[in-house]
């Protein structure tokens, strides 16, 4: 426990000035992490008070809905990626960590695409077009730092992270580019939604290996859980024809089996997962959650299409709220503590987080059902899912901000117990 | 395989002869093997050895000569542990048992008792041949070999592919059983260490036509040899002129004389004679 | 006991990696349904009217008592082609002599079309259940025939001298020898021939009997009705992959056991 102020700090680089050798650009997810969690927590409360009091939301091109899913999907899922491909990104290739200056110009860029896009509804045209530029910086910033790394792997494992970041800029693109011209840029988000589902299976297959297999140790099973490729490769290649049959031709009964056939990958993904009692930990459940509820929401959004029935909003939202707000919720407790050098927070408040965000999204569907009180279920939902990001924000703040306690660099895991 | 009157059984061979089609792979093979002794057949590959081996396992049909095989319960491990994939290493193991119409519970009990004398634990047992290592897997075959409480037990160069450590255990094993039960042993290699390690009298023999052209015993048991004394044997093994025809190795270097070497008790009757290669060289 | 256990034990996760298929065969419907789009109702049909027409089939009572009809000559011929094809088979695989003279006979009964069978089937049998059964029994014994030949010639002969040398009884010989390691080609061979049973049973139904799926194609093809058709083809292919995959698929795994690891 011994405290060396800066003695991380790498050799000439920004030792002395308290602003620039900040512990929270010690390493990409620190910052990233904390916008994820407090834009996730204020986005929904301000969504909240739209549908519930009326109250006001900035004005943006395609009105409050694009303001809505622009923000969480931009601005809180991309914040999310962000941090997570900074920080993992090096650790997977064994390349040095992103060094802290681009780290800040990195967020000072999300940020600026926050403030623009906010204010492109009164400023018009040269704020959103800031705003685009903003986001396209800001991801393009993303692939240069990280495209070499990926690269260089001599088996080039992870280069399906460059492939995820590529698709996202280009979605980020077709978006303003409607949006600039005036039209609706709706089917653009619709589109990121996909390439951020197939994001979340390459990344929990990394990720989840090492969780699950720990939680198996730990219980002194004898199975070991294995992420198999060519499950994983047919869910992605469900949900990007999905995806893609969403983006071309909305609405279509293609679409629906598509919708289906992801359903079922991912179910069929899931039996990897089936390793007895160790799945019931709270990581390894966590985690696994993240599948179901993707699974459900193309599931309902396969019938809604097929049957034409209500429903697609249900599925939509299970996937959001439900696939992507639960999985950001385990990175940013995983990844967030580990590479700040601290053992997984093993109390109450994060497996209830979790229950929280999983029922936001299942409220949020059930509101979709026709005959629902919706705007007393939206506004439970809405209720859930910040609880778990604000208690994040509030619990991590000190640890995101302050120096590492363990004395090691940058994004360095926690030191590892020497076992014998 | 007629029983033989006596009361210690022996495996008797005399003047067995084998020809595959044209080609004459044995040629007047004598040999005797008497109860609890241990006997190694040498040579290079090619000389017969396994046709031998196959001769007196009932495997192939004895074409001339005589062979008398006194002993009531023989046992063979072949080269290759040939484990059926299909049953657990338990079953495989229980499988000349099941032949001989032992009660499934009896057997599977006594299975799993020598199993766990060679080294296989509950898993491994539990476990089809093609989970366990080519070294569980030959300790597996000596065990399905063992179970029978066989009195003579052939074995066709067992141990050939294992690294020695693996080979010096199982070796280990065999000498115990054996001292235990009083086996007689017949086994083949090419590896003269093995013999020299095991055996209690040493057959060498040479190729085209298969034939015996060497035989010595050892003085000491074989549980009483160190590691110098087998390379120190194996060392004057190999200075002996048909041996080293035998395994087509050069004559012996100078400043050895032939004569004074050897303090080996080598059989007197048989006919060691004709040691020097009948032809240019054994091509084996 | 403990086998049927371990089978018990086995069937949630067998039942669970079943999605990977249905994922492939929603595919195959995203598929279809885009052919229909991009054809027209007319040509083809778009699965959910496939499905409607089918469950319409379903509740009015007539599909299955012509599924019914259709899998009791299949099954027939497929049981006699299994029994004869592998006893027969075995039996040429032992012999050196009979596998050489075989192989000849095979690939004739292979090279002759099913079609060809059914014209000569049809001037022996006539219209009565013989000839879609005897068709499906030439179609399906050279390729049970086959497995078996192919499995008990591949044994490996080592195995032959250790059961020699351990003095297996024949009986142990037979189910502990030859079975085991036959079955592995026999199983395949088994389902393939399931699925070549169902595909000629059809066919030989529509040209010649007056009931069973076959006739009811035959029905709705003079109607031009490609709704029903659809619906009568997804029914046979249905029972198909119900039997495969529900039936023998997880007695094969069972069976083989001992040749893979994975959990």
């Amino acid at each position: 426990m011994l405290k060396r102020p800066s003695a991380h700090a790498g050799p000439g680089a920004s030792v002395v000035f308290p602003a620039a050798a900040h512990p929270l650009w010690l390493c990409g997810f620190r910052p990233f992490f904390l916008f994820t969690a407090l834009s996730g927590a204020l986005l929904v409360l301000l969504w909240g008070a739209f549908l519930g009091h009326g109250a006001p939301l900035p004005a943006v091109v395609g009105g409050p809905f694009v303001w809505h899913a622009h923000e969480l999907i931009f601005g809180f899922g991309l914040a999310a990626v962000a941090g997570f491909a900074l920080t993992a990104v090096p650790e997977f290739t064994g390349s040095a960590a992103v060094a802290p200056r681009p780290v800040r110009r990195l967020a000072a860029l999300w940020l600026l695409g926050r403030a623009a896009f906010w204010l492109s509804g009164w400023l018009g045209t040269p704020a959103l077009a800031l705003s685009a530029a903003a986001h396209l910086a800001l991801l393009g910033g993303l692939i240069a730092l990280l495209a070499p790394p990926l690269w260089a792997d001599p088996e080039r494992r992870q280069l399906a992270f460059l492939w995820g970041l590529l698709a996202l800029a280009g979605v980020v693109a077709g978006f303003y580019t409607d949006a600039l011209r005036g039209e609706s840029p709706a089917r653009w988000l619709h589109a990121a939604l996909g390439v951020l589902m197939v994001l979340i299976v390459v990344a929990m297959s990394r990720i989840s290996m090492r969780i699950v297999n720990s939680a198996i140790e730990e219980r002194g099973d004898s199975v070991e859980y294995r992420a198999r490729p060519p499950k994983r490769t047919l869910a992605i290649v469900c949900i990007a024809l999905y995806t893609a049959v969403e983006f071309f031709a909305p609405g279509a009964r293609i679409g629906g089996w598509l919708a289906l056939a992801a359903a079922a990958a991912l179910c069929h993904l899931q039996s990897d997962w089936h390793v007895g009692r160790a799945l019931w930990r709270r990581w390894p459940l966590m985690l696994f959650g993240v599948y179901v509820l993707m699974a459900a929401g193309y599931g309902v959004i396969g019938l809604a299409l097929l049957t034409g029935g209500e429903g697609f909003s249900a599925g939509r939202h299970l996937l959001t709220v439900g696939a992507l707000g639960l999985n950001v919720y385990a990175v940013l407790n995983i990844a967030g503590r580990a590479h700040a050098g601290h053992p997984l927070d093993e109390r109450r408040w994060l497996p209830a987080g979790a229950a929280l965000i999983a029922a936001a999204a299942l409220l949020r569907a059930a509101s979709a059902l026709p005959g629902a009180p919706a705007a007393a279920l939206m506004g439970a939902a809405a209720l859930c899912w910040t609880l778990p990001f604000a208690a994040y924000a509030w619990v991590m703040w000190p640890l995101l901000t302050r120096p590492r306690a363990d004395g090691r660099a940058g994004c360095a895991g926690p030191a590892e117990e020497p076992s014998a | 395989m007629n029983a033989e009157h006596t009361h210690a059984p022996r495996l008797e061979v005399r003047g067995l002869s084998h020809a595959y089609a044209l080609k004459t792979v044995l040629d007047a093979v004598d040999l005797t093997l008497e109860a609890g002794r241990v006997l190694a057949l040498v040579g290079p590959s090619g000389c017969g050895k396994t046709t031998l081996l196959h001769l007196c396992a009932g495997l192939l049909t004895r074409q001339s000569g005589t062979l008398a095989n006194g002993f009531r319960r023989p046992a063979v491990m072949f080269q290759q542990p040939r484990l059926l994939p299909w049953k657990t290493t338990r079953d495989n193991i229980a499988i000349g048992l099941k032949a001989a119409g032992v009660q499934r519970g009896e057997r599977l009990a006594r299975a799993d008792a020598i199993g766990q004398t060679v080294g296989l634990d509950a898993l491994a047992l539990g476990q089809f041949p093609h989970a366990l290592s080519g070294g569980m897997q030959s300790r597996a075959a000596l065990a399905r070999a063992l179970v029978l409480a066989p009195d003579l037990l052939l074995m066709d160069e067992p141990f050939a592919a294992l690294d020695i450590g693996l080979k010096g255990q199982l070796h280990r094993l065999l000498l115990e059983h054996q001292a235990e039960r009083g086996l007689a042993v017949l086994m083949i290699t090419h590896d003269l260490m093995e013999a020299i390690r095991l055996a209690d009298t040493v057959l060498v023999m040479a190729a085209e036509p298969g034939r015996i052209v060497h035989r010595f015993t050892l003085p000491t048991p074989a549980r009483r040899r160190d590691d110098a004394a087998v390379y120190r044997t194996t060392a004057e093994l190999l200075q002996v002129p048909a041996v080293r025809a035998s395994f087509g190795l050069e004559a012996a270097a100078a400043g050895i004389s032939d004569g004074s070497v050897l303090p080996l008790h080598a059989t007197p009757h048989a006919g060691d004679a004709p040691a020097a290669p009948r032809k240019k060289g054994h091509s084996c | 006991m403990n086998l049927l256990r371990a089978w018990l034990g086995g069937i949630p996760a067998y039942l669970w990696s079943g999605w990977g298929a249905v994922a492939s065969l929603f595919l195959l419907f995203a598929a279809w349904e885009g052919a229909s789009a991009v054809y027209g109702a007319l040509i083809l049909p778009d699965p959910a009217t496939v499905f409607a027409t089918l469950a319409g089939l379903i509740e009015s009572g007539a599909a299955w008592p012509e599924l019914a009809v259709t899998a009791r000559r299949a099954l027939t011929g497929l049981a006699l082609a299994i029994a004869a094809g592998s006893v027969l088979g075995m039996l040429a695989g032992v012999s050196l002599t009979a596998s050489m003279m075989a192989r000849p006979l095979v690939t004739v009964l292979l090279g002759t079309p099913p079609i060809a069978w059914l014209v000569l089937a049809m001037l022996w049998f006539g219209a009565s259940d013989g000839t879609p059964v005897f068709t499906v029994f030439v179609a399906c014994f050279p390729v049970i025939f086959v497995g078996a030949l192919q499995g008990t010639r591949t044994l490996d002969s080592h195995l032959k001298d250790m059961a020699a040398v351990f003095r297996l009884p024949a009986r142990m010989k037979l189910f502990d020898l030859y079975l085991p390691h036959v079955v592995s080609y026999l199983f395949p061979a088994w389902i393939t021939a399931l699925g070549t049973a169902w595909k000629v049973v059809v066919m030989a139904e529509l040209l010649s009997s007056a009931d069973g799926v076959g006739a009811a194609l035959a029905v709705s093809r003079s109607h031009l009705d490609t709704a029903a058709t659809l619906a009568w083809i997804s029914a046979v292919v249905g029972s198909l992959l119900a039997v495969e995959y529900l039936l023998l698929e997880p007695i094969k795994r069972e069976l083989e056991r001992w040749r893979q690891n994975e959990r």
